[in-house]
This record gives structure tokens, sequence and C-alpha cells, in this order.
């Protein structure tokens, strides 16, 4: 866990990537989190202020997003049901019925399509 | 549900009736209803009767707690399922008065098929300008 406490004044700051200036911040960190961070920056051929420079640019960028709106499920259409959008509508699952009975029904409900002149 | 009457195919109708729920079926995410009209229009006879209107005699009927009335599958409607059309939506039943019977349900198929090979017109009603 990073935890991030008042700024350090005299400590020197480091030049770390986006920043000309960068500001020295003394943080105390949960030593997991922290080795694992130095392997990985290690591995990245990268100080580990940069590496959680970026890290911390990449947190706050995902918070300034904007909330994905919630997919909640619709049960009423408004507004007019164009034909071609009935003809290739699909069976509601009804509780209970069958795969055979939900064909049948399939098939009357095309049927009275056809008859109502709803072009195919 | 409120059917949309003839004059305003698009709109619910003044009052709510009894109909038969041929299919539902899947727009997007929303649903809509495929439904054939009743109509408490009697013939003086069964031979009179117009091919494609089914009785629903007084104990079928008294089983979903309606007086006779008849089916009429020259008339349907694709109705999304919404409290203009359906306003017994918010009740525990959601408005359903009772399963068809697999009788009824047989004669229905039939009828549509007769319907079919003597190329009668259905008049589908609903919004969508059809």
């Amino acid at each position: 866990m990073l935890t991030f406490i008042i700024p350090h004044p005299t400590l020197p700051a480091p030049m770390a990537e986006g920043s000309i200036h960068a500001e020295g911040v003394p943080l105390r960190v949960d030593p997991v989190p922290l080795r694992e961070a130095r392997k990985r920056a290690k591995a990245e051929k990268r100080t580990l202020a940069e590496y959680v420079e970026t890290a911390l640019r990449e947190k706050l960028k995902r918070a300034q997003r904007k909330p994905r709106k919630s997919r909640a499920p619709a049960i009423a259409l408004r507004g007019p049901i164009p034909p071609g959008k009935l003809r290739k509508s699909r069976p509601a699952p009804l509780p209970g019925e069958t795969k055979r009975q939900r064909e049948k029904r399939d098939r009357l409900f095309h049927t009275v399509l056809d008859l109502s002149g709803v072009p195919r | 549900m409120r059917f949309p009457t003839a004059e305003q195919p698009g709109a619910p109708g003044p009052k709510s009736c009894i109909g038969y729920s041929l299919a539902v079926r899947r727009i997007g995410r929303a649903d809509v209803a495929a439904l054939l009209y009743a109509t408490a229009v009697r013939w003086p006879t069964d031979d009179a009767r117009p091919l494609g209107v089914i009785s629903i005699d007084e104990p079928q009927a008294r089983a979903i707690g309606e007086k006779s009335f008849m089916i009429d599958v020259r008339t349907a409607a694709a109705l999304p399922i919404t409290i203009e059309f359906f306003p017994h939506l918010g009740r525990a039943d959601r408005g359903i008065q009772g399963a068809a019977s697999a009788g009824l349900s047989r004669k229905i198929e039939s009828v549509l098929e007769a319907l079919r090979r003597r190329r009668i017109a259905i008049d589908l009603r609903g919004p969508g300008g059809r």
C-alpha cells in the first residue's frame, strides 16, 4: 500500500518522465508491493521513481474517465416498432417452454406477419 | 390489454379487454407481445361466423373469469410491453388471466393455417405504421 505523507522540502527533486520539475515526496510503502515494484522497474530498465510515477499517472487517468453507463435490462420499448425489426425479433424465452413449443410459437408468429403483409 | 382501434392503430385503445397472447418477441432488450384480439360480437349461428373467429364457450371463459367471447384471429397486434398498452402490468399476475388450453392453441394454429391457404389478410395493429 502506498501512503502519502507530507512532502519533505529538503529532499532533492528527482527527474521523472513527463515533468521538468519533479517534486520529491517521501513515501511509506508496504515492503511487499515495494519489492514487486522494484523488480518490475528493473525488468523495464527504469528507476523505481519512474515506475511509481507511471503507475500513479495510469491510476489517475483511470479515475478521470467517465464511469460507464450501467446496462440495466430494458423491458419497455418506446416509440414505433419498425416492421423489419418485428420480423427479425427473436422469441423471448417463456418459463417452462420446450424448444418444440418455442419453434411452434415462432412459426405462428411469422404466419401472422406473412398474412399481415410484413415483408420477409 | 388496451388494444389499438382500427381508427388509431398505433395508440392504446380506450378500454382494457382480454386477448390471446400468441408470442412474446424480443427486439434488442425490449419485449413485444404479439396478440390476437377478442370480440364480444355474436353471430346468429356457428355457420354464420366468419373464418378466423373462434368461439370461447361459457365454461372455458368462466375458467378465466370472463363471459363467453370470440377470438378474432383476423385481427392481431404487436405491442410493446408497457403500462400504456398493458394497464395491469403492475398487478401480481401482471394481467395474465389464465393459460389457454392445448385444444385452443391447436384450434388457433389450424385457423391460421386456413387463413394462410385462403390468403385472407390479417389486420396487424400497433405502433410502427404497418
